[in-house]
């Protein structure tokens, strides 16, 4: 089960915290209000970060790690602990396997080899080690520090490898936490968000799993995992994918390299995207559904980074024509054929029916209990406080946890001579992801996009405060003003990706993706900083950057980019609030045909498209919310040769079929955002 | 991923269901109020044990989920055998304790209290503030009568504070309760950006050397906001309805929903009027939030209400 | 009483806004006084009293701190035990005051232990000086008595009270005997470190008791061995800020913590939650000292001296309309009578209106209490208190009315603004004191003094 371990009062009366690449004072600054009650009580804070960030300003110590170095410094601590007998041999021998390669892989990685891979002086790695394995109760923290990564999957495991070497699991005030960046990124993997995964976090290759659903809702559940998003992209690239439903996604703004996605998405036969706003994707789009915002117009649950399921309520009716996800949905269904009606409880209690977690939770006692942690198994189960505690009972119930030995590797995109400087990016306190929601508020602390460089960087390059410079990747090139921060080290630049229409930082940005799971690399660019008069000034030649231009070779004269950087953001992205089809080809599928058709043109010639579907409550998220579509062959009007579907290409859907009525939505899958 | 043991197959239910670690049951102290015996745990506040005997006692800097620091003296109480009256939000019950929760002297000091904070602040966004005016029979105009003139009597009236778009500082209602700079600091955002400055009358909330709020440490969390008895410190929507004569409370829906900002899961507490979202507050026993919100959850809503008016 | 309102005039007309009216500046005994700053890299504060404006002038433009005259001690006649040393020894010679019997006490309190110390200051009887009338023995034994490390020893010299310089003249000159005794304290509730708050007003004092710290540091009778005991124990001196309620002792603790000089809530008190939530002792200058003559002549029998409920003598501060205003020792249970005797009288013949007992935060008493008793118990029974130990006398001629405004004012500038009676009540009882006409009696028909003043005492 996909969650995190603790519970927000556990870290409350914990005694060792490590915060590892996570900036939650900004990102999370209500988890961290729960951290300091920890610190005041005298826990001890250790940030693991590339920066000294506002979190780290509060830690007994700030590991400055050198970006990605992240699994060679759990390895060298490991090694620390083993040698210096910490290790909890009671718990390794009775709760886990592997331990004998673990340690194995880990031998190497002295405390000098350590600091030299890390940066991380050896005396740290050793206090680290030293107050983690010793402390009575220990908990990790991370965020996507550990998991935009090519090897997030592995920085993970990493992780957890430290907690079962020292036992530092399973325990009130012992555990691992991912601090969840979006309010349902948790929820969307409980629901089964997961190419392999059902509701309640079932594999969908497990028979008796599968089984289950086939017989509830009285169709075969396909057997094989789908996609995840990045297979996604690699399958447009393929031809495979041709056409996609969005759902609370503007991946034009929020995936790594940009032009890459732009012109995948703009290559798609089909783009139906269902969002809030009309973002630079919706713009991109087939068809719109616009869709009532989550938290304030629709009804539902989310789940939360301690695995509390808690009720969204609608506050609000929704604009315009914008409904609900949920009736959209239905309507979708209906459409193609099958006569679906729910409301959000009777969903619910779907899914309470099928994944034995969730079991408990009716939505009369989600209201009586302020929420519910899962696992809850029944109707007078409590809810648990935290996970895996099964692995102290004796004998251990259940399998035994896996030790996972995990090899550093550095970002694939390296630095060298033409591209020496590492960005790194993040969020701000006040600003959240490409900015639609936050951008419409005037949060006094706005100050638009900088590149931010060390002072020593900012002295060597003969660089200061204010100006625009240029910032150039092996990808894309923006331009924007500079920032002098105290709190990074040389050769360490950050960048937010809040303003996007000012400068797109995800031009910059790697689409090098974690083999298993497909989270993109946005923690790690190689970029250079180049200056020159005049940069950022209107007319100045720099046109805009055309979408999926390349970086130009460096003493090209064709250097572009896409704005001044210079303007406060200002509020411009409209909400979406009627449903329209672009004056533009569509794709000749069935579902463009049914979109197109489904209701008469509007005036303006716009068509209302009535459409449907189920999901959590939707947030923009990094990543987005995507689907396969069957298409017969044929050729698109934009010349695209269009394949019949593979098999095993389609993904899994969030949908909670009702029984017994329809097929499973074959002509079209929908999936919500990837637990991070 | 691999179709290891543990992901193919959910793990079995834990056989004890993880929970905190058990305490110790607390010591009980027995102590007698307003002629009642009641037990409460031993470092409990008089003021926690009234309320399990369902006593009121008023208050106006007392705050479940901050410090208490005894301020306003509205809630104090006669416990025998002492000198002075007890602020029964902070005194911690003793065993034997005789408490009385109403006698002359402590009508007297709430009266004294009340007409001395109406003389001199603006309460008239204070919410409970009149009922208990009325009900200790305080009367603030009688200094005026007395000294003749208003401008006689000081208080603490001076301008609005409009120095941002989220919130506005109207220090002619402070009561100098303290709330806002404990929330503001170790009591739960830790920013520090406000404090108590200067020294009797003139003592007031204060930026670090009075600076208007965007130059200062401030966050915008609005924690401060959700602490504040009196409505000197408020959102800049309310602010403005209110001054428009359009604050309209009793029509406003109040629905729970989750923030739907970052993964921390805070409940908001979504006001609305004419189908505009006017307020964000989180109940204060709300065990993720505390009744604590950050600058987005609390003011990022905005771009629900611009298309709702758009 | 003695020009201040004139000698204000005279210098602000002289140097405009570079004059700050204080309300005291602790110079009671020697009438208006300044204290001056003289600004530069390295700034000089001093205080000249009594003083004129060109005195003033003078002093400014000189290079040198003038020096002040010694007034003070008036009284060490036979009787005097606490300022047997004053104009008598070297106020800057830790020699001089060895001479004169000094580090004794210290001696004895090595050599008997710190149970058998806590025992003698117990049997003495002796209570705080500074106004509480705390029994100093038990506040020690208590703080002795609490597990947490570290303990500390705060001498509380921020002697704020108008009317009251007793400790003020103790510092100036008697230094080594306060620093002396604050060692004795450490040594015996167990703390390392002391300090000393000394009121920002008292720039003289601070001199004094830096140089004390020094010498005695030199001599090795403070640092990490006292006097080779192998305890460590040494001072800091703190200044004040100038603000009144710095002198309540848990608003001194956060003055030192270095946050905002307010009151706590109590309990939990000293002993257990002092100065960085430590436990601690915090005791008056004149308190301290008096710890010297208990070790020497032994708690019980110091005792004998004063009254049964108030052991020793007392530091007076005699102030007002009295022939010679100054310092007195005075045994506890002499009467009111006796003190004013003892600074003369009322001068030019005129008759007692009302003393002021225990300074502005204490009690008008009248002529009818001139046979009270000056001890703790005497006070009570005439329902007032002896405060700080400061007697402000008032002839036939003053305008009470007038003083009352004044002390309205002091109150209602000086509360620290924590709680609601005191920080808008002192403003209330302020405008009523200063609405009335002149010669009139209140205007209070409605309570309005009263009330604030009852809701202070059950305030506080």
């Amino acid at each position: 089960m996909g969650g995190g371990t603790s519970s927000y009062q556990e870290i409350e009366e914990t005694d060792c915290i490590l915060l590892w690449g996570s900036n939650a004072r900004e990102t999370h600054p209500i988890f961290f209000h729960h951290l300091l009650a920890g610190l005041k009580r005298g826990a001890k804070l250790y940030a693991i970060d590339p920066r000294r960030t506002a979190s780290a300003q509060w830690a007994d110590v700030w590991a400055g790690l050198d970006v990605g170095t992240d699994i060679a410094l759990s390895n060298s601590m490991a090694r620390e602990i083993i040698s210096s007998g910490l290790a909890n041999h009671e718990f390794i021998e009775h709760a886990t396997t592997g331990f004998a390669a673990y340690r194995e892989l880990v031998e190497p990685w002295t405390l000098e080899r350590g600091e030299a891979e890390t940066g991380v002086p050896a005396a740290v790695i050793r206090e680290m080690a030293h107050t983690y394995a010793g402390a009575k109760r220990a908990i990790i923290c991370w965020t996507l520090g550990i998991t935009e990564h090519h090897t997030a999957v592995h920085n993970v495991m990493a992780l957890i490898n430290l907690a079962l070497l020292t036992g530092q699991v399973g325990r009130w005030g012992s555990g691992l936490n991912p601090l969840r960046g979006q309010n349902n990124v948790q929820g969307g993997g409980d629901m089964g968000a997961l190419p392999d995964r059902l509701p309640g976090f079932q594999h969908v290759e497990n028979d008796e799993v599968r089984a289950k659903f086939d017989r509830f809702y009285g169709v075969p559940v396909p057997p094989r995992k789908g996609w995840h998003l990045s297979d996604m992209f690699n399958a447009m690239d393929r031809g495979e994918l041709r056409a996609l439903y969005v759902i609370g996604e503007n991946p034009v703004q929020s995936e790594a390299d940009q032009h890459r996605a732009t012109r995948l998405l703009e290559g798609l036969e089909l783009l139906v995207v269902q969002d809030i706003f009309l973002t630079e994707t919706a713009q991109r789009a087939d068809v719109v559904f616009p869709a009532a915002a989550g938290a304030f117009e629709s009804d539902g649950t989310v789940t939360n980074s301690e695995r509390r399921v808690q009720r969204v309520r609608k506050t609000l009716n929704p604009p315009g024509e914008a409904r609900e996800d949920l009736a959209i949905i239905c309507d979708l269904a209906r459409k193609l054929g099958h006569d679906w009606t729910a409301d959000a409880e009777t969903v619910w209690n779907e899914v309470r029916q099928l994944s034995p977690i969730h079991a408990g939770m009716s939505y009369q006692r989600l209201e009586k209990m302020s929420g519910l942690q899962w696992p809850c198994y029944d109707d007078q189960h409590p809810g648990e406080w935290f996970l895996h505690g099964r692995l102290w009972e004796r004998p251990v119930r259940g399998p035994r946890a896996p030790f996972s030995p995990v090899k550093h590797e550095l970002p694939l995109d390296e630095l060298n001579a033409d591209f020496p400087l590492r960005l790194t990016t993040g969020r701000r306190l006040a600003e959240y992801n490409t900015g639609v929601q936050t951008g419409s508020y005037a949060s006094p602390t706005r100050r638009g996009e900088t590149i931010d460089v060390s002072p020593e960087d900012a002295r060597r390059l003969g660089i200061a405060e204010g100006p625009p410079v240029r910032v150039i990747s092996r990808r894309g090139v923006v331009v924007a003003p500079v920032h002098i921060d105290h709190a990074l080290r040389p050769g360490l630049t950050f960048m937010t990706f809040h303003f996007p229409d000012d400068v797109p930082t995800n031009m910059l940005t790697s689409d090098a993706t974690d083999p298993l799971v497909g989270t993109a690399e946005f923690k790690a660019t190689a970029i250079r900083i180049e200056t020159g008069s005049g940069i950022g000034d209107p007319g100045s030649g720099f046109s805009p950057l055309p979408v999926g231009s390349r970086t130009p070779d460096p003493g090209s004269s064709a250097w572009t980019s896409t704005s001044s950087g210079l303007s406060p953001r200002t509020w411009n992205v409209r909400r979406s609030i009627a449903c329209w089809v672009q004056p533009r080809p569509v794709g000749t599928g069935r579902l463009a045909t049914l979109a197109a058709t489904a209701a008469p043109p509007l005036a303006d010639g716009r068509s209302p498209a009535i459409v449907t579907c189920y999901c959590p409550p939707v947030t923009r998220c990094r990543t987005q919310s995507a689907g396969s579509a069957t298409v017969p062959s044929t050729t698109s009007a934009r010349g695209w040769r269009c394949r019949p579907r593979k098999p095993g290409a389609w993904s899994r859907s969030t949908i909670c079929w009702r029984p017994s009525r329809v097929q499973p939505p074959s002509p079209m899958s929908v999936m919500t955002s990837r637990a991070a | 991923m691999s179709h290891d043991e543990i992901s193919f197959h959910l793990p079995p239910p834990a056989a004890l269901i993880p929970a905190p670690p058990a305490v110790a049951a607390p010591v009980m102290v027995p102590l007698t109020i307003d002629g009642r015996a009641v037990e409460v745990p031993a470092g409990a506040t008089l003021i926690d044990a009234c309320k399990t005997l369902d006593i009121d006692v008023p208050t106006l800097c007392y705050l479940e989920t901050l410090t208490p620091v005894n301020a306003c003296r509205v809630c104090v109480v006669e416990v025998e055998g002492a000198r002075v009256l007890a602020p029964a939000c902070s005194r911690a019950v003793e065993a034997g304790m005789v408490v009385k929760t109403r006698s002359p002297r402590v009508d007297l000091s709430r009266k004294l209290v009340l007409e001395l904070l109406g003389s001199s602040v603006d309460l008239s966004t204070a919410p409970g503030l009149s009922g208990m005016m009325h009900e200790y029979g305080a009367r603030p105009d009688r200094f005026q009568e007395v000294l003749g003139s208003p401008s006689s009597v000081s208080s603490v009236a001076q301008p609005v504070k409009i120095d941002n778009h989220l919130y506005v500082r109207d220090y002619g209602k402070c009561v100098l309760c303290y709330k806002c700079v404990e929330a503001c600091g170790t009591d739960a955002q830790n920013t520090f950006a406000i404090a108590v400055a200067g020294r009797g009358f003139a003592a007031h909330i204060s930026t670090e050397l009075d600076v208007p709020l965007p130059d200062s440490a401030c966050v915008y969390c609005g924690n401060c906001i959700a602490v504040c008895p009196t409505g000197a410190l408020m959102a800049t929507p309310e602010f403005e309805l209110r001054q428009a004569g359009q604050w309209r409370p009793e029509t406003q829906a109040v629905t729970d929903t989750i923030c739907p900002y970052c993964g921390v899961g805070c409940t908001l507490t979504v006001h609305v009027q004419d189908q505009q979202i006017v307020k964000v507050t989180s109940p204060f026993d709300n065990a993720v939030t505390r009744g604590n919100l950050c600058v987005k959850g609390r003011f990022g809503f905005e771009y629900v209400n611009r298309t709702q008016s758009d | 009483m003695n020009g201040a309102d004139q000698l204000c005039r005279d210098l602000e007309s002289r140097f405009g806004h570079a004059v700050h009216r204080s309300p005291c500046l602790g110079q009671c005994d020697r009438g208006s006084a300044a204290l001056i700053t003289r600004a530069g890299s390295d700034p000089e504060r001093f205080v000249l009293a009594p003083v004129s404006a060109d005195e003033v002038a003078k002093a400014l433009s000189a290079g040198t701190v003038p020096t002040v005259p010694r007034v003070g001690a008036s009284a060490n006649g036979a009787g005097a035990k606490i300022v047997r040393r004053m104009n008598v020894a070297d106020a800057t010679s830790l020699a001089s005051y060895r001479q004169h019997g000094g580090y004794q006490a210290l001696a004895k309190a090595i050599e008997i232990g710190a149970a058998a110390v806590i025992a003698e200051v117990s049997a003495a009887r002796l209570l705080g000086r500074g106004g509480a009338a705390f029994p100093t023995g038990r506040k020690w034994d208590a703080v002795a008595r609490e597990p947490a490390r570290p303990h500390y020893v705060v001498c509380n010299a921020d002697e704020s009270e108008p009317g009251t310089f007793k400790d003020r003249v103790l510092m100036e000159q008697d230094p080594f005997a306060v620093i002396e005794a604050i060692t004795i304290g450490g040594l015996a509730t167990g703390a390392e470190r002391g300090f000393i708050y000394i009121r920002g007003e008292y720039p003289e004092s601070e001199r004094a008791i830096a140089g004390a710290i020094q010498q005695a540091r030199a001599a090795g009778l403070l640092g990490v061995d006292v006097s080779g005991t192998g305890q460590a124990f040494d001072i800091e001196i703190r200044r004040g800020g100038g603000a009144y309620i710095c002198g309540e002792e848990t608003a001194l603790f956060n003055s030192i913590e270095g946050k905002r000089g307010e009151p706590r809530s109590k309990p939990p008190f000293p002993a257990q939650f002092g100065l960085f939530g430590k436990p601690t002792v915090v005791n008056n200058v004149e308190t301290l000292v008096n710890v010297l003559d208990i070790l020497i002549d032994g708690g019980d029998a110091w005792s004998k001296t004063g009254t049964a409920g108030s052991a020793g003598t007392r530091l007076f501060c005699l102030s007002g309309h009295v022939v010679t205003p100054g310092l007195y020792e005075i045994e506890c249970g002499q009467t009111l009578r006796h003190a004013i005797g003892v600074a003369g009288g009322i001068p030019n013949g005129r008759a007692l209106q009302a003393v002021l007992l225990g300074g502005a935060a204490g009690t008008f008493v009248g002529p009818d209490a001139l046979d009270m008793p000056l001890s703790f118990e005497g006070a009570r029974a005439a329902n007032a208190t002896l405060g700080s130990g400061v007697i402000m006398v008032f002839d036939e001629t003053a305008d009470l009315m007038d003083t009352l405004a004044r002390i309205a004012q002091f109150f209602r500038d000086e509360s620290c603004g924590q709680c609601v009676p005191c920080r808008v009540g002192t403003v209330r009882q302020a405008e009523l004191l200063q609405g009335r006409d002149p010669g009139s009696g209140i205007r209070d028909p409605g309570s309005g003094i009263r009330d604030p003043g009852s809701a202070h005492h059950s305030a506080r």
